[in-house]
């Protein structure tokens, strides 16, 4: 196919952007578009001057629709990826891919049934010091990681009012947000056996945890230790990750990357400095190249779900007050 | 499967000894070649079996997981970025680039894009040179006290000379090869360097001679002759040479005097003709091979970053009279 024709199920300001990028990629046109919401729905039909669907179920049936972005917010992706997947549309779908693990299983199950792709947006990885310290961990400078810590706390209006601030359409702080620091953390450590999460809700302006503390051990025999915070004015972003034979850290979306092997001089790399394609035009070309080429996908429903898993131990350590295997979670 | 490899420009006459080794690796495959020289493309395309590109982007756009980068040394940033951003592994000429924030950016374009970026030296391949390294490295002959090394060779002119294309004249281009051994046989860094340097071998706007005395950062010191000085007579390129002081020995290295001495009425002169191995497709058996099992390319784009820092701290070296730091 020369152009790929989507559907866009969700036209908030997420799915708009990936919709947007994928028309400036010049590899894709929107066909379609699809939202609950009256105004964002005229805003993305008159924006890609694209027909407007009554439905989830409408869009993907359409015969102009050869691939579907589930932009909604997560409560709703199953039923958005169980409709593209059954009219056997390949799918982008933004993280976190469901709010349960049960919901992915079912996502993953529908998708390899009806054989199409299941992609999921777990962007973060490849933002520039994320990619970067992947690289200097596989270039071997710094050993193998055993330990990472990943701070990110912030104040986000959006989260304290409207959709988001709702765990029935959010799913929370850990999925809504944080299902990319532990989809980091995965992509650094590798697969995660145990989580034990400390929660608070000390603002109450959403409905569910603003506040948590994530202990994570892997298969390597490493830790991790998230601190994340949607409740604080003063922003900070920091990742630390010990090595075997040195340690690295970062500021995440800003400022600067240094490692230093035990018996090195110190590197650092300013993200101002790293030049390539933005990460977002880098998820959505793996996912049009998967698309139109077969090519593999950066990330896949497994990557997806796992997160998920991840956030879900959480979640039932914190109600629990006990440390939860992540078998626990995956058995379900 | 095999390695399916684009070459991005044949601005420099090693990519013709890289396209030649490529056809010759079983599990690589040359895809095709793209160059600013549209004519070059198509020549060198027809030269080595396969197609010529419109562009860069075009052959960016094919179905390959790497590139050679073979253009002037100038343009080593912009086509190494490009690749990066395309996904594409990428075996770089050397010198690495010709300026320090050049290089940085590359590698750091690279480590973002998650694709490995390997420097191209050769002479690490040479199979006299392993044997020097594993010499050095059983310890037999103790540490390593002082080094001797001669990288000289005939003016390649064209390009080479022009600074603007080239970043300097005999230092950049020859330098960078006997660092990077002397770094990886010793295993530290160049802290200082002094440096002189002349144009009298041309009387051009280029230095053809450079002769620097390097100190290393855990005691080791050396001096290195860089220069474009063989004459056009001279029966070969040139050569590569090491003296290595240790505390217990002296191990010579002469890493070209595998030839055949030939006396050609036809080509009027004396040849040295190389029957030894082949240094270059070595090196690109372990590029491919890094890209085929996704393991670390054995020369990086920072022992790349390293060496050109030396031959900068030369010419401000030369330019200031004064022992100048690397970094």
């Amino acid at each position: 196919m020369d152009y790929v024709n989507i559907g866009v199920i969700g036209c908030g300001n997420m799915a708009r952007d990936l919709a947007r990028r994928c028309v400036k990629l010049g590899r894709c046109r929107v066909a379609a578009v699809t939202d609950p919401d009256p105004e964002s729905l005229a805003a993305a039909a008159s924006e890609f001057m694209a027909d407007t669907a009554a439905s989830a179920e409408e869009l993907c049936n359409r015969p102009d629709v050869d691939a579907v972005i589930v932009g909604s917010p997560p409560g709703a992706h199953l039923d958005n990826v169980l409709a593209a997947a059954a009219a056997r549309r390949p799918i982008f779908c933004e993280k976190p891919l469901g709010v349960t693990v049960a919901e992915c299983d079912q996502m993953i199950a529908a998708c390899d049934e009806a054989g199409v792709l299941l992609f999921v947006g777990q962007v973060l990885r490849l933002f520039p010091l994320f990619a970067y310290s992947r690289s200097v961990i596989n270039e071997g400078h710094i050993g193998e990681p055993r330990a990472i810590s990943v701070i990110r706390a912030g104040y986000g209006q959006a989260f304290h009012s409207g959709w988001r601030a709702k765990r029935k359409l959010a799913g929370g702080l850990l999925l809504e947000v944080n299902v990319h620091e532990l989809d980091y953390m995965r992509f650094i450590m590798g697969e995660p056996v145990r989580v034990y999460a400390l929660m608070d809700n000390i603002m109450r302006g959403m409905d569910y945890e603003d506040q948590a503390y994530v202990l994570l051990e892997f298969e390597n025999g490493g830790t991790g230790c998230l601190h994340t915070s949607m409740s604080s004015p003063i922003g900070e972003y920091r990742v630390h990750l010990q090595s075997t034979k040195g340690n690295l850290v970062h500021g995440g979306f800003s400022g600067s990357l240094r490692y230093q092997p035990v018996d090195g001089q110190v590197t650092e790399v300013l993200q101002a400095d790293i030049s390539g394609l933005n990460p977002y035009d880098r998820e959505l070309s793996s996912w049009i190249e998967a698309i139109t080429n077969d090519a593999k996908p950066l990330f896949t429903g497994h990557d997806g779900r796992m997160a998920v898993a991840m956030a879900e131990c959480a979640y039932r350590s914190a109600d629990e007050k006990r440390p939860v295997a992540v078998s626990e979670v995956l058995a379900t | 499967m095999s390695v399916r490899i684009g070459i991005m420009s044949m601005a420099h006459m090693h990519a013709y000894s890289y396209a030649g080794a490529i056809n010759e690796i079983a599990e690589a495959e040359l895809v095709g070649i793209a160059d600013h020289d549209l004519a070059r493309a198509r020549e060198s395309a027809a030269q080595f079996s396969t197609q010529a590109f419109a562009s860069y982007e075009d052959l960016l756009k094919a179905d390959i997981q790497a590139v050679v980068i073979g253009s002037e040394n100038v343009r080593h940033r912009e086509l190494c970025e490009m690749a990066a951003a395309a996904g594409k592994h990428i075996l770089c000429e050397k010198p690495l680039a010709t300026t320090v924030a050049d290089a940085e950016a590359m590698i750091a374009a690279c480590r973002y894009a998650g694709v490995q970026l390997m420097t191209a030296f050769p002479c690490r391949f040479s199979p006299a040179m392993a044997r020097l390294k594993a010499t050095v490295d059983s310890g037999q002959a103790g540490a390593i006290l002082a080094i001797r090394g001669t990288n000289r060779g005939r003016c390649p002119f064209g390009w080479f000379v022009q600074k603007e294309l080239s970043g300097g004249g005999a230092v950049i281009d020859h330098t960078v090869h006997v660092t990077d051994l002397m770094r990886w046989i010793t295993g530290q860094e160049v802290a200082e360097v002094y440096a002189e340097t002349s144009n009298r071998m041309f009387g051009q706007d280029f230095e053809d001679i450079g002769f620097l005395t390097m100190a290393f950062d855990k005691g080791v010191f050396a001096t290195l002759d860089s220069s474009w000085s063989r004459p056009k007579s001279f029966p070969t390129w040139g050569d590569v040479t090491m003296n290595v002081t240790c505390e217990r020995g002296v191990l010579t290295l002469d890493m070209f005097s595998q030839n055949l001495v030939v006396y050609s009425d036809r080509t009027g002169g004396v040849s040295w003709v190389p029957w030894g191995s082949n240094i270059d497709l070595l090196m690109l058996q372990s590029f491919v091979a890094a890209v085929r099992d996704g393991t670390p390319v054995p020369i990086t784009g920072e022992d790349g970053l390293r060496a050109v820092e030396v031959a900068l701290a030369a010419y401000r070296s030369a330019e200031s009279g004064k022992v100048v730091a690397v970094r």
